[in-house]
Formats: C-alpha cells, sequence, structure tokens
C-alpha cells in the first residue's frame, strides 16, 4: 500500500495539479494583495481560458497551446475591464481594506454569476472536452500523458518567469511593495494605479492560461469555475494572504492532499477535503492576520 | 483596600515582555498618573484591566473582587470604564446614540425605559456635547471625539475611569478644557481616574500620584513633584536634557 | 410603537391581498405568491443577523437546505405541522453549533467562511445520502400548493414583524453597536459573543421552516439544489437591492426579484441569472443604501 501510496503515479498526477494550484494562487494573490480585492470569480476566469481553449482547438484544429499568448491577453482584458469599470474609483478613494474587500466580494460574487451564465446561454451547459496530445508515454510504471506533461512543463515555467519577474523586474518589485505596504510604496514613488493595473492584467492571465492547460485533460462546462476558487483561497490562506511563494508552496501541499484524499478514499472526499480545508484555514488562521494588514 | 489593586502583573508576547511584574495600586476617589515613553507598556496594562487582552501572571482585584480573566463586559458591569487612545466612536450613530448605548448596555442594572433619555441628556450636558446631540459622531473634530469619547465611558457609569491619552493631539487651550471638566466629572459623580498621559503639565495639575513604567516594569511612584524632580526618570523618559513634554 | 402597529397593518393586508389575490388569479400566481412570501421570509430572516450586524452570511442556503432535509427524511414519518418547526429547530441547533469557531472571524472572511461551511455541509451529506443508498427521495402526498401558501405566508409574516421588533429592541442596538465597532461595543458592556450566537442562530430558524415547507413543493428532493449557492447569493442579492437596514428592504427587493424572475425566467433561466447578476453588480457599485435607501433620501 505505501509502494502504491508513494507511486510515480500519484506524484505525477499531484505534480500537474500541484502546478496548477500553484498559478491560480499566484493569480488571485496578484489581484488581493495589491488591491484587497476578493476575487470570487477566480474560479470563472480560469473557466473562460477553458473555453477559450476549447474553441480555439474546435475551430483551428491547431494546438492550445500556440494560442496560449492570445487567450493570456484576453483574459488581461477581461480583468482591467472589471478594474475600470469596477474597482478603479472605489481604489482611488483610499477607502478602509475592509469595505474594499466587502465590496469586491459582493461584486465578484456578481461577477460571477453573470459569467457562468453567459457562458452557459452562449455554449450550454454540456460539458466540453476535446483531445489533444493524449498520446501515452511510459516510464516503467509511470505512464503519461502528452498533455498533463505539456501541462506541468507550461505551468511550471510560467511559475518561474513569474517568480523572476516579481524579483527582478521594476513592474516585480513595485508589485510586491505594493503588496508589503501600500503607503509605503505610495511615498517611495511607485505609481500606484499603473502597478495595479499590471498586478490585475498578470493575475487574470495567468489565471487564464491555468485554465487553459487545465482544459486539455479536463472537461469544461459553464460551472466548473467554483471548484478552482476555494482551492485558490485554500491556496492564499494557507501560503499567507499575499505571500507569493508561500502561496506556491501551498498550492502544491493542497495538489497533494487531494491526490491521496481521493486515492485512499474517494472522489466524493475530494470536495469535503477542499471545503473542508477551506473552512478549517480560515477559521484557524492566526487572529490578527487582517488587523496587521489593516490600512486605515 | 486600594479601588484597583494590581499585583505582579506579568504580559508576554512570545519572547517579548510588554509588562514585567508590574505592581499598581489606585486608591479610590484619586487621580492617579500613569506615565512612560511609548512601548512601556501602558496601554497593555489597560487594555488588560479592561479585559480586552488576557495577562500571562498576576492578579487583578477592583473593591476587593478578582476580575483579571474576565471579559471586557463583565468588567464594564464591574465598575471599570475605558477610553482608546484611537478613539472608537460608533460613526454610523450620532453622539445621542453614542451616549445612550452605553446607558443601555454598561451598567449592572439596565436603566428602565423612560430614564435613559433623562441619564443620557445629563451625561451630554456635563461633558459640554448637548448642543451636538443629533450629529452624527463621524463628523466631529477630534477634540469633540475625545470628549465623545470620555462621555460613552460615563454612560456606564463607572467607578474607575481610565483615560489613555486623551488629550494627545489637543491644542493647549483645549487641553485645559479637558482638564477643567475632567476634574469637574470626577467630583460630580465621584468619580476614581487613572490616566495615561504624555502631557506632563496635564499629569502635574492632576494627579494625586504618578507611577512610572519603562520597558514594561515599575521604574517609579510617587507625587508629581517627586517624580518630576526624579533625574533618573527625567533621563529614561526623556532621554537627554530637552524635556519633550507636549507630544503633538 | 405606532410605528409597529402601522407594520402589522400592512402585513396583514399584505398577507391577505396575496392569499385571496392569488386564489382568485389562479395556480400559476399561486406559486408566484409562494415564491415572493419565500424570498421575504428569508431575507427577513438573514438581515436580522447579516443586517444588523453586518456580518454578512453568504452560506444561509443551508439552513434552508437543513429544514428541508429534515422534512425529507421523515415526511413519511410525522406530519407536517411538526416537521415545518422541527425543520427550523434544526437549522437553529446547527448554527447555535459551529457559531462559536465561525464567528470569531470577521468582515469578508465570515463571508467567504459561511459559504464554504454550506458547501461543506452540502458535500457531507452527500455522502450520507451515498451511503443510505439515497440519490433523490420521493415524497408522495405532499399538501397542495393553497396550503404551502398559507404557512409560506405566515412565516414571512413572522419574519418581517421579528425582523422590525428586533430592529428597534435593545438586542438589535446592541448588534448595531456590534457592526460599527466589536471592542468598543464589548467595553461599554455589550456581551458582543453571546448577542451574536443569538441573532445566528435566530436567523436561521426560519429559514430552516422555509426549507421544510419547499421541500414539499417539489415531490422530489435532491441534496444538491436544497444547499444550492444560488439560494444565498439571492437572498443577498435581495438584501442589496432593496436595502437591509430595516423591514421594508427585503419586501422592496423581493418583489423586483420576482418581477424580474417572472419577465426572464420563461424566457431562459440562466438569462434572469445574468440580469440578477448584474442588478447586484449594479447597486452595490451605484446604490449601496439599496431602494430603501433611495427612499429615505440616501441617508443611512
Amino acid at each position: 500500500m505505501i509502494e502504491s501510496l508513494l507511486s510515480a503515479q500519484l506524484l505525477f498526477a499531484a505534480a500537474v495539479l500541484g502546478a496548477l494550484y500553484a498559478l491560480i494562487g499566484l493569480g488571485l494573490n496578484l489581484v488581493y494583495g495589491t488591491m484587497r480585492l476578493l476575487n470570487i470569480a477566480h474560479g470563472d476566469i480560469l473557466m473562460v481560458g477553458a473555453f477559450a481553449a476549447f474553441w480555439w482547438f474546435t475551430l483551428t484544429s491547431l494546438s492550445p497551446l500556440i494560442a496560449l499568448p492570445l487567450i493570456a491577453v484576453f483574459g488581461a482584458a477581461i480583468g482591467l475591464a472589471l478594474y475600470f469599470a469596477l474597482f478603479r474609483h472605489q481604489l482611488a478613494q483610499e477607502l478602509d481594506a475592509s469595505v474594499i474587500e466587502g465590496r469586491s466580494l459582493l461584486l465578484f460574487f456578481g461577477v460571477s454569476v453573470v459569467t457562468q451564465n453567459v457562458t452557459a446561454l452562449l455554449f450550454t451547459a454540456t460539458p466540453r472536452a476535446y483531445r489533444h496530445l493524449d498520446e501515452v508515454y511510459r516510464f516503467g510504471d509511470l505512464a503519461m500523458t502528452g498533455n498533463r506533461i505539456a501541462a506541468l512543463v507550461c505551468a511550471v515555467t510560467l511559475l518561474i518567469a513569474m517568480l523572476i519577474f516579481l524579483k527582478k523586474t521594476l513592474f516585480g518589485i513595485e508589485i510586491r511593495a505594493l503588496i508589503q505596504h501600500r503607503e509605503a510604496a505610495r511615498i517611495v514613488g511607485v505609481n500606484v494605479e499603473k502597478v495595479q493595473m499590471v498586478a490585475i492584467s498578470i493575475g487574470f492571465a495567468v489565471t487564464a492560461i491555468a485554465g487553459t492547460l487545465l482544459s486539455m485533460t479536463e472537461q469544461t462546462n459553464p460551472f466548473m469555475g467554483f471548484r478552482f476558487t476555494i482551492a485558490a483561497f485554500v491556496v492564499i490562506i494557507i501560503g499567507g494572504l499575499g505571500n507569493i511563494r508561500g502561496g506556491i508552496i501551498a498550492g502544491f501541499l493542497l495538489a497533494v492532499m487531494e491526490i491521496y484524499a481521493v486515492t485512499i478514499f474517494s472522489a466524493e472526499a475530494r470536495s469535503i477535503l477542499i471545503y473542508g480545508g477551506f473552512v478549517l484555514a480560515i477559521i484557524l488562521r492566526p487572529q490578527g492576520l487582517l488587523g496587521v494588514r489593516k490600512r486605515a | 483596600m486600594s479601588l484597583l489593586d494590581i499585583q505582579n502583573l506579568t504580559k508576554t508576547f512570545g519572547g517579548i515582555k510588554a509588562l514585567d511584574a508590574v505592581e499598581l495600586y489606585v486608591e479610590e476617589g484619586s487621580v492617579h498618573g500613569l506615565m512612560g515613553a511609548n512601548g512601556a507598556g501602558k496601554t497593555t496594562l489597560f487594555s488588560i484591566v479592561a479585559g480586552n487582552q488576557s495577562l500571562t501572571s498576576g492578579t487583578i482585584s477592583f473593591a476587593g473582587t478578582r476580575i483579571d480573566g474576565k471579559r471586557p463586559d463583565q468588567i464594564c458591569h464591574a465598575g471599570i470604564a475605558r477610553t482608546f487612545q484611537i478613539v472608537r466612536p460608533f460613526s454610523g450613530m450620532t453622539v445621542r446614540q453614542n451616549v445612550e448605548i452605553a446607558v443601555l448596555f454598561g451598567r449592572k442594572q439596565t436603566p428602565v425605559r423612560g430614564e435613559i433619555a433623562g441619564i443620557t441628556d445629563e451625561i451630554l450636558t456635563q461633558c459640554g456635547l448637548i448642543g451636538l446631540s443629533d450629529q452624527s459622531s463621524g463628523t466631529l473634530t477630534l477634540a469633540t471625539r475625545k470628549r465623545l469619547e470620555v462621555a460613552r465611558a460615563l454612560g456606564t457609569d463607572p467607578k474607575l475611569l481610565m483615560l489613555d491619552e486623551v488629550m494627545a493631539g489637543l491644542t493647549p487651550t483645549e487641553v485645559d478644557d479637558m482638564i477643567t471638566a475632567l476634574l469637574t466629572l470626577k467630583d460630580r459623580m465621584g468619580l476614581t481616574i487613572l490616566i495615561i498621559e504624555h502631557v506632563m503639565s496635564a499629569l502635574n495639575r492632576m494627579s494625586d500620584c504618578i507611577t512610572v513604567l519603562h520597558h514594561g516594569q515599575l521604574i517609579a511612584h510617587g507625587t508629581a513633584k517627586t517624580i518630576s524632580a526624579n533625574p533618573a526618570i527625567a533621563e529614561a523618559y526623556f532621554g537627554t536634557d530637552d524635556g519633550d513634554e507636549e507630544t503633538d | 410603537m405606532r410605528d409597529t402597529f402601522t407594520l402589522i397593518t400592512v402585513i396583514l393586508a399584505g398577507v391577505g391581498l396575496l392569499y385571496f389575490g392569488s386564489i382568485g388569479a389562479g395556480p400559476y400566481w399561486q406559486i408566484v405568491a409562494l415564491n415572493l412570501a419565500m424570498w421575504i421570509a428569508l431575507t427577513q430572516s438573514w438581515s436580522l443577523f447579516s443586517g444588523l450586524t453586518g456580518y454578512i452570511s453568504l452560506g444561509h442556503a443551508v439552513a434552508y437546505g437543513l429544514g428541508a432535509y429534515m422534512m425529507a427524511t421523515l415526511f413519511s414519518e410525522w406530519p407536517i405541522w411538526v416537521l415545518v418547526p422541527m425543520g427550523g429547530l434544526v437549522a437553529g441547533v446547527f448554527a447555535l453549533i459551529v457559531a462559536l469557531p465561525v464567528l470569531r472571524v470577521r468582515g469578508p472572511y465570515f463571508v467567504i467562511l459561511s459559504f464554504g461551511l454550506s458547501e461543506l455541509v452540502k458535500y457531507v451529506l452527500l455522502v450520507v445520502e451515498t451511503a443510505l443508498g439515497q440519490s433523490s427521495r420521493l415524497l408522495f402526498g405532499a399538501p397542495g400548493t393553497q396550503t404551502l401558501l398559507v404557512w409560506m405566508l405566515a412565516l414571512a409574516a413572522v419574519a418581517t414583524l421579528l425582523r422590525h421588533v428586533i430592529g428597534l429592541s435593545r438586542f438589535g442596538q446592541g448588534l448595531v453597536a456590534i457592526r460599527e465597532d466589536e471592542t468598543a461595543a464589548e467595553t461599554i458592556g455589550i456581551p458582543i459573543t453571546r448577542y451574536k450566537v443569538l441573532a445566528f442562530a435566530l436567523s436561521t430558524v426560519i429559514p430552516g421552516m422555509v426549507g421544510a415547507v419547499m421541500a414539499l413543493r417539489s415531490t422530489y428532493f435532491e441534496v444538491l439544489q436544497v444547499f444550492s449557492p444560488t439560494i444565498s447569493f439571492t437572498i443577498v442579492t435581495i438584501a442589496i437591492i432593496g436595502g437591509a437596514g430595516d423591514a421594508r428592504g427585503p419586501v422592496l427587493g423581493a418583489v423586483f426579484l420576482i418581477a424580474l424572475s417572472e419577465t426572464l425566467r420563461g424566457v431562459s433561466p440562466q438569462l434572469y441569472l445574468v440580469f440578477l447578476g448584474l442588478s447586484l453588480i449594479f447597486f452595490v457599485r451605484f446604490v449601496p443604501n439599496g431602494l430603501t435607501g433611495l427612499l429615505r433620501g440616501g441617508g443611512r
């Protein structure tokens, strides 16, 4: 039993899922960390990316991987549109963090419902899937499909690229500054509005890409997003709100727990694990985490 | 027997001792000053006495009964009221409603419906706020908000009033007004006052005795005269000789 | 108190109008009245807690679902007039049990937590149902729409009255102080934990009963449907649109919703949801105090 638990197969599955969770956690951390926006439509952006990939493949028969830059731009555009329509005004008022969080939550809830149902209207609720790169490669006991390998490789590459971006480039440093201490960042001359725009663009782009990668291996339907929204929140809470590196580690951690829960118990266990983890994570997170990051 | 009896009070956060075996006795009917540099532990002491924070060890007794470990609302009903360093009015409510709610909840015996308005008016008048009764508390000036903070605390009919830097940010005239108001209220309502202040002139004028904290420890206790004459305290508190008395 | 007297009159008039009007107008309108009463009952109860304390619950479907589950499982054993209150009781007890850990979390985190909690209960019950060998339950011999309408109107009336009375009471004022500043509230003598728990539990009782009644509506019960996030979301949307400041808000909001629903649902349920979502966005963004806020001239 132990051997099968440690099997390369499970580890590989955990790696792929972990990379995806790390990506969506990163996307959410960027948006929340810089602007305190609680994006509970996060999973729906992933869904949009997944649908975009599906239609790309269906209409052009080309690999969605080629479309990644396009889909990224599409995701970024959605983020910017929401930013300008809904949040720019409020953020400029420098309201108390909890007010922004509260309002953004409700606004994003509306966005989520609209996104899901517009998609359902356009494409019906029937799940879609497509076959691409599904040749199986074997290494001993380990069987991997090409699409999973591609997803893993792309996700990890993107994660590394993001870490480099955040560490080495000016925008990246400014984003980190904004996350750490908004007031101080402003004082040292960071153009808060511009950095916010960059943050939301990248956050949404990354999430859309994750959706594309996911679409290669899983069915797509308008209501698939919820589960990933919850996963994203578990990830950023466990990893520490706004903590980029923590979120990445937490992403892999959650994937490991999930894969093993399903293996040891059952598929239903997965939902219970995610929501149970979610509930526990929020209840147990250190008291005053909210107070510490308050920005009155 | 002192009204407030604090013995061996220690509070540790992680590795840091915010308060270290502090002893404090506040006599009934007195004004007792509490001073010390920022970070000395004064507000922590208040929070612990009022029940907003827990203590690590020690005992706190009020009018002979142990109160350490009790909840803030229980301590309020026992007769202790406090103001906050950064004022916390119920900004969605009017001035009157702020005091009214303290009257409604802060007393051991809830007053009869018919009496509440009268009691509230009385307190508002004594604090000079009656003219602003129906104004939203969110729109007040700092000085007025501070007065409201005191008024609200008084609404709970306390025996001990703990004031946390209630003069900070006030102009010298406002400080004078506040001192007069507080001393008058003290006499009229039979209060005992424990007051944290950086404004030395206020402490000197008001206090019957002063306790000095430094890095969580009690380093001196005595009358205003003794304390100001003590060079060691001046050194610990002010650093060099140019006495930075008034904080902004 | 004259205010309360007026309200009771209005409630009685409204209930009478809805009941006799819909009986006269036909079964379709009875269902409309039923839904309207349902949303009023749900949102007034929600507002009792969330409107007053500011702890926005996005998981009230859990109360509804528990009540429905109670009805669905015990329908053949016990009479309805026992099961409906029991539905409320189960929901209330559940709320009491989870209240202490859950209410320690503040602000938007409570919002997400309440949502997660509702989902968690849903999936746990799904597993339970699977273990029991049930995928859905059938309720034969359930009473007709007219009886259900009476129940629901009664629940809506009670919920509205309760919201109003509590809003004016000492308890309600304490809850508002908690919303303003919990620490200050506690310091002036309000027992904040006791009050929050009480309000929370109270706010789930009627939704539990509503769930129990609605389980009878479709003779077919399924866990996934009754613990639907759409229910939680709709409650919050109604409260935002109508305003949660007093007992009028949920009524106005529910009317708005029903109007929207009746116009669009026939065309497509997704279109209805799209407009509902857009309405929520619009109101949060531009009219945060809801319709009652507008009535009052935008004041708080």
